[in-house]
């Protein structure tokens, strides 16, 4: 019996070592598998990667990417009041694009987006007014396609200033040899109470 | 002594009369109580309109107008170059001419596309920008020179001549040689008809108006202005792809005198040594001083050309008003001072002319008050926003952030792939021990 003790001794050891393997071997292949069904989940879902833009038409906008400050919000038509008022869309989530105003890839005019800045946290400009000229692209998804803008220029603005310039900094009579320029517009200087200011970022499109 | 009525005036026309004006009093009062609809949106559409000698022929006009109860049209929006009729001036190609009007918050807006392209184009929807993609090229015959006009031969050839020719000698020449020279020059002359033509992928403009505003575009691909002399293409203009609002180009036709000028000299150096031969030993005396006289002639004749003859504008923007705009991508004209120069046939030529607006506001729902009021004029449409409040104290709660499906699903999926993985490990340990 001893050789047979000494077998099932080594055996012991031997049949351990080789469940390890086995339960290891298990889940690897169990993680392998896994990965290429998320991968796969992941590209259908839709993931970061923007297509080339090839001479998109020019469309309705349907989301708006500021990747440098995790901006990411769904875009919705929004009108002006009879007063002039551009109200963005009250769900602070959502940005809201005025539809008189140029649609991404027009030839001529402006893009005018705004949406809200909350004090608290949660709206979907909250970083905006630390964007800056020089930075990675801002991306606008359409119906069409996607169109990227660099942006240019960052206005901080008090609502009288914003009335005063409202023509050069909203008209839609502009032309540039890029096509429509994009303006974003959201809140700025909290004063305890309200905000005092409009920052209004200007970008050019790529 | 009472009143008679004249034989002039007779009492029954006098009624007649009397009921007559009564009748226009009451119409009169009633015009202003009527209520005209008021177009509040309109654009129209050229593909393509050619002025030959003051006469023009285009692709039928497409207008559409809107009065707020619907949107009323005329002419086509699906042109055809048969609609231009019997014409020589274009063969083929595709064109386009669409618009439309819509009324959003009792307010009107227009937009409009037209242009022409060649075979083997396609159509986009009216709205989204230029809507006419480049196949083929088409080609448009601008005008002709007509060179049998010139008259080489009018002015005496004789003149200057240095020495004297005697009587007999000059007789045989007008009677003999000058005849065959201008037959053999108006020969050439005929054969060098020249044609100016506009080769074309694609030429369009578009525009958009609404409350306060109207803008527009046009866009030429791999458009060219260009003269055929003997089988040879000869460049005149090269447009530009985006050219800005009433973009000018003119040109003259200088690259193509010299080309006539050769054509011609060679033809007049065969004539007259043809027509001299028969003169003797005065032969190559003559040929050299009538040579030099002739092609003198014929560089005053040609000077007109070397003048700018062709005038065309790109892109040409014409605003009226705030709210309306007309955009014409391409129109040439040919100067009349060509016409005096060689009998080039006055012509214009318009590729793609759209307008949109002026636009309007319908009137404010009627109120029914006991006792009516005047009503102000409706507040005219806001252009341009001019305050956008978009700070929040706090979030409101309907609008507490949600979690992102797309964002968590991911993450969701490799924790349960790794809850699962060790799960099958430990499983599959236990078994082998067994």
């Amino acid at each position: 019996m001893p050789s047979g003790s000494g077998s099932g001794s080594s055996g012991g050891i031997g049949g351990r070592l080789d469940a390890l393997l086995s339960g290891l071997a298990t889940m690897l292949l169990v993680v392998a598998g896994g990965m290429a069904v998320v991968g796969l989940a992941s590209s259908f879902l839709g993931g970061d990667d923007e297509p080339e833009r090839t001479d998109v038409p020019a469309a309705a906008p349907i989301e708006l990417r500021v990747a440098e400050l995790g901006i990411k919000a769904k875009v919705v038509p929004i009108q002006l009041s009879p007063d002039a008022v551009l109200d963005p869309p009250n769900d602070p989530d959502v940005v809201g694009w005025w539809d008189d105003s140029a649609r991404p890839g027009a030839d001529t005019g402006q893009v005018v987006i705004t949406g809200h800045t909350v004090h608290t946290g949660g709206g979907a400009l909250d970083r905006l007014s630390e964007e800056e000229p020089g930075g990675r692209p801002i991306v606008l998804r359409t119906k069409a396609g996607v169109q990227r803008y660099a942006v240019t220029k960052r206005i901080v603005a008090s609502p009288e200033e914003v009335a005063a310039r409202a023509e050069k900094l909203f008209g839609q009579d502009r032309r540039e040899p890029g096509g429509a320029r994009l303006v974003l517009v959201t809140c700025t200087d909290w004063n305890g109470s309200f905000y005092e200011s409009n920052v209004i970022i200007m970008a050019r499109q790529l | 002594m009472p009143f008679r009525p004249s034989r002039l005036f007779p009492r029954r026309t006098a009624a007649v009369l009397s009921v007559g004006a009564a009748g226009a009093l009451v119409l009169l009062s009633a015009v202003p109580g009527s209520s005209a609809p008021v177009t509040i949106a309109q654009a129209t559409a050229t593909g393509l309109e050619v002025t030959v000698a003051g006469s023009p022929v285009n692709s039928d006009t497409y207008r559409v107008t809107n009065d707020g109860t619907g949107e009323q049209s005329l002419g086509t929006n699906k042109p055809t170059v048969r609609l231009l009729g019997n014409q020589s001036f274009l063969q083929g190609g595709l064109l386009a001419q669409d618009a439309a009007t819509k009324v959003t918050g009792r307010t009107g807006r227009s937009v409009a596309c037209a242009g022409l392209a060649g075979d083997g184009g396609s159509l986009g929807a009216v709205g989204e920008g230029f809507c006419l993609r480049p196949g083929d090229n088409a080609t448009i015959n601008a005008g002709s020179i007509d060179l049998s006009k010139l008259t080489i031969l009018e002015s005496d050839p004789l003149a200057d001549l240095a020495g004297p020719l005697d009587d007999q000698l000059t007789q045989q020449l007008r009677d003999q040689v000058f005849p065959q020279l201008q037959e053999g020059l108006q020969q050439a002359l005929e054969q060098l008809g020249l044609n100016v033509n506009l080769d074309l992928g694609a030429v369009q403009s578009q525009c958009t108006a609404g409350p306060g505003f109207g803008r527009g575009d046009s866009q030429l691909t791999d458009a060219a202005l260009y003269v055929e002399v003997q089988g040879q293409r000869v460049d005149l203009l090269r447009f530009p792809t985006n050219p800005g609002p009433n973009t000018k180009v003119v040109t003259n036709l200088d690259a193509v005198v010299d080309q006539i000028s050769g054509a011609l000299q060679e033809q007049l150096t065969t004539s007259l040594q043809g027509a001299l031969a028969q003169l003797g030993p005065v032969a190559e005396q003559l040929f050299d001083q009538l040579n030099a006289n002739l092609v003198t002639t014929l560089q005053e004749q040609l000077a007109p050309l070397e003048e700018n003859v062709l005038d065309g504008t790109l892109n040409r923007q014409v605003k009226r008003s705030a709210d309306s705009i007309e955009v014409t991508a391409l129109d040439l004209r040919v100067l009349p001072a060509a016409d005096a120069a060689a009998g080039f046939e006055v012509l214009h030529v318009v590729v793609g002319r759209s307008t949109c607006g002026p636009g309007g506001r319908l009137a404010p729902e009627p109120q029914p008050t006991p006792t009516p009021t005047p009503t102000p004029d409706p507040k005219p449409a806001p252009v341009v926003p001019t305050r956008i409040p978009s700070g929040l104290a706090d979030a409101p709660d309907a609008a507490a952030p949600a979690p992102q499906h797309d964002d968590l699903l991911p993450l969701l999926l490799v924790g349960g792939l790794i809850a699962l993985a060790g799960g099958a490990g430990v499983v599959s340990y236990r078994r082998a021990l067994r």
